[in-house]
């Protein structure tokens, strides 16, 4: 497969957008890995990322707000055979929809969960997210953010997932070579992606990324010691942070059911 | 299984009918606790006013509901039930529960039967049939019924559901506890290992009805089940589906609202909330069943027709229906059931077709040249995003067009009694116990009972002519808003909000005022 085989349309992303980057990335994963675009089913969020949907020649769903991860896992549920991506950005996978990433780290089916984390709510025009920094100044927080950002790393270590990474959409084979071994995991796998806003964050931008990122070698052995990574004040490691082999929830709905014979219970 | 529960299958079996119901305050122990049995060798549709016999398992239970007893009552309370010292204090009720048993002259080995199938294998089995025998032995025999045998069914409005449901090939079922509809989950999660479909408890309500579209994306029929405080998690979902149009089935046990209301009490309050939840404007079917038979048929079909016309179907039950138990001689329905709407796709697929009847073949993930966007966004016909104007109305109506053959599949209203009645009820859901109870006693009154409320049916010629009555149990009167809006008529509201069913002296009350 070509990567080409699974895109369609023009992106209308500002441009220069790690959008772009995180597209290719993604679709050139899915044709390394040698997956049928009928195979592949990507729930989509709403947001600049959300917009996505009309640029994927895959199955895709355009769900609401916040709300791409439960959708995708009763997709996968009712359809193992299919290869489940989840996508959203940092206001709707860390704000409106953080319930949901907790529970899905907890159950382990198999979806993986890329997250377009660019510390703003872009499409509307620059707000203030789950995720942008403290003291930054943004049209909805003109004295500067005094709120604690989430930490997504954090949160879905502390939560129980089985596969955690953190990738930047400045490099792209590095993120394709993340979404392969998310993809290829066991159980649920969150991928959150660096990603300046070019447009409307001027705090964390393509260069303030740089100077920041260091790649790391392997996963780390444990929770506790993948923490201390998702906890560095200075530095913003790249890469899996921690993978581990966890049971995956086996559902069968190939039996029939005899209503007869339930209805004689009730004799 | 409760005890009442035991008993009134216990009566059903030996061939009785019986009508059972519930009422307990949201605690786990303690509190008054009721079930209240009518049973009776012809067929049963609602409460009694009055109680013939009582069992109390405590002294204040006695104070309680002695205003409700008949003049010829009898009474199981301390003495006879204190035998069940011998056995150990939780089998205070099988001693109650055969103690009536010798009352009402059934046989002993029915009853031991039953026990012995819900203790089955767990270890105080023994000890409970003995406890039964030595309330049985205790009573002496006081009633006499014409007992016929027959194959019969006792369960309750949650069984019947969710028997529907199965019969259906329900695959996949999201559901958040709630009252009344536990029983349900319960029951279906009992049953998912053995039968082949998936139960999961999501997070919250918003979760769960997502799981379930996104199963039903995949072409499995999926479901959720909830009340009014977490179907109003759902409702954000609901327009989802309704955009996108993936088929969903809901079943809504209706509780005493708002808020968390009285969360064990019955209502009929949400109506119009279903019938206009969701932003936007899109196309939904909700249908009420009226009793404990009607949900089975109910159920089924409206797996059919959520599939078939790819919208959201919510069943409309209360705490009443959901949680009564009622004998029937069978659960049947006539709806054949077989997939429907779904594409055999070719390259050039477009899943929102502008399809004349407006129903457009689906694809599912997974299949060859089937792609498409199930797009949250106003959409074109492959489903990739439009704000174009003509596309915009076209896409609409195609949308509704599908209410014009579904309005010719939608069952009609049922007309019960004399036609030619210069009076008529019109009501929906569990109030057609009570009515039809009522109504025995009046031979120029007759009951229009809607089962299908959205899209709402055409009523006129039934109603042409006649003095409409609405019964609803519910303060503003929902049902009589839609009649008032879509008959240009002024119906009699006869309406109460106490967390109550209608009892059958208050509707007759009610009719003997009106004639």
């Amino acid at each position: 497969m070509e990567s080409g085989d699974y895109l369609c349309g023009t992106p209308t992303w500002c441009p220069g957008c790690g959008n772009f980057s995180i597209r290719i990335a993604l679709s050139q994963a899915l044709a390394e890995l040698n997956l049928l675009p009928k195979d592949v089913l990507l729930v989509a969020d709403v947001g600049c990322g959300g917009n996505e949907n009309n640029w994927f020649k895959t199955y895709v769903f355009h769900s609401l707000h916040g709300r791409s991860l439960p959708l995708a896992l009763g997709a996968r549920i009712a359809n193992p055979k299919l290869t489940v991506i989840a996508q959203a950005g940092d206001g709707g996978a860390y704000g409106e929809g953080l319930n949901h990433l907790l529970h899905a780290c907890r159950i382990n089916v198999p979806v993986v969960y890329l997250v377009h984390n660019n510390q703003l709510y872009s499409l509307t025009a620059g707000q203030a997210s789950p995720t942008t920094d403290v003291s930054s100044k943004t049209v909805s927080t003109p004295a500067g953010v005094s709120e604690m950002p989430v930490n997504p790393i954090a949160l879905a270590i502390s939560a129980g997932a089985s596969f955690v990474a953190r990738g930047f959409s400045g490099d792209i084979v590095h993120l394709k070579e993340l979404l392969k071994k998310a993809i290829l995991h066991r159980g649920f796998a969150l991928v959150d992606v660096l990603q300046p806003c070019i447009t409307l964050n001027k705090v964390n931008t393509f260069d303030w990324y740089k100077q920041r990122i260091y790649k790391l070698d392997k996963p780390e052995r444990d929770r506790i010691s993948a923490l201390k990574f998702a906890f560095d004040a200075d530095k913003l490691p790249i890469g899996v942070l921690l993978e581990e082999t966890r049971a995956v929830p086996v559902f069968d709905l190939s039996k029939e059911a005899d209503v007869s014979v339930l209805m004689k219970e009730f004799s | 299984m409760s005890a009442g529960e035991i008993l009134g299958r216990a009566c059903s079996r030996c061939g009785l009918f019986v009508f059972a119901s519930n009422d307990y305050p949201s605690l786990i122990r303690g509190g008054n606790n009721v079930f209240t049995l009518v049973v009776s060798d012809t067929p049963v549709l609602s409460l009694s006013s009055k109680t013939d016999l009582l069992v109390a398992l405590d002294e204040k239970s006695v104070e309680l509901h002695k205003k409700e007893l008949s003049e010829n009552h009898f009474l199981i309370s301390g003495e006879i039930l204190d035998k069940s010292k011998e056995f150990g204090e939780l089998s205070r009720n099988m001693v109650a529960v055969g103690a009536v048993f010798g009352l009402l002259n059934l046989d002993f080995g029915v009853l031991s039967g039953i026990i012995g199938e819900h203790f089955a294998g767990k270890p105080f089995l023994d000890v409970n049939v003995k406890a039964a025998k030595a309330g049985f032995d205790s009573s002496k025999p006081e009633f006499e019924f014409k007992v016929k045998k027959s194959k019969q069914l006792f369960l309750s409005g949650n069984h019947s559901l969710a028997l529907g449901a199965i019969k259906a090939g329900m695959k996949f079922a999201a559901i958040y506890p709630i009252t009344p509809i536990n029983p349900m989950l319960e029951y279906l999660a009992a049953k998912s290992l053995s039968c082949g479909f998936v139960v999961e408890v999501p997070e919250d309500e918003i979760s769960g009805i997502l799981m379930a579209l996104g199963a039903s994306h995949c072409g499995v029929r999926s479901m959720v089940a909830t009340s009014g405080a977490g179907f109003s998690l759902m409702v954000e979902s609901l327009a989802l589906a309704g955009m996108t149009e993936t088929p969903i089935v809901i079943f809504y046990g209706q509780r005493a609202g708002p808020a968390t209301g009285m969360p064990t009490k019955t209502e009929q309050s949400d109506l119009l909330f279903v019938r206009s939840a969701g932003h936007g404007e899109f196309a939904r079917i909700v249908v009420a069943p009226g009793d404990v038979e009607e949900c089975f048929d109910v159920s089924v079909r409206a797996f059919q027709l959520a599939e078939k016309f790819q919208l959201p179907v919510i069943v409309l039950t209360d705490k009443y229906l959901n949680e009564c138990f009622q004998t029937v001689s069978s659960l049947k329905s006539d709806v054949k059931v077989q997939r429907e709407s779904f594409a055999v796709p070719k390259p050039g697929f477009k899943r929102y077709v502008f399809a004349v009847d407006g129903i457009s073949p689906r694809s599912v993930p997974g299949q060859q040249d089937g792609v498409f966007d199930a797009n949250s966004d106003e959409h074109d016909e492959f489903g990739f995003s439009s704000d174009n104007s003509v596309n915009r109305v076209k896409m609409v109506e195609k949308r509704f067009k599908k209410l014009d053959l579904l309005r010719k599949e939608l069952p009609k209203p049922i007309l019960h009694g004399n036609e030619n009645a210069k009076i008529i009820i019109v009501s929906w859901g569990s109030t057609k116990g009570p009515i039809l109870s009522a109504l025995e006693k009046f031979s120029d009154v007759s009951f229009l009972q809607l089962q299908y409320l959205v899209p709402f049916p055409d009523i006129s010629g039934f109603i042409k002519g006649k003095k409409v009555v609405v019964i609803e149990n519910n303060k503003t009167g929902q049902l009589a808003r839609l009649i008032r809006e879509f008959c240009l008529i002024e119906p009699l509201l006869f309406n109460k909000f106490d967390g109550y069913q209608f009892t059958v002296d208050e509707l007759v009350g009610v009719l003997d005022g009106i004639r």
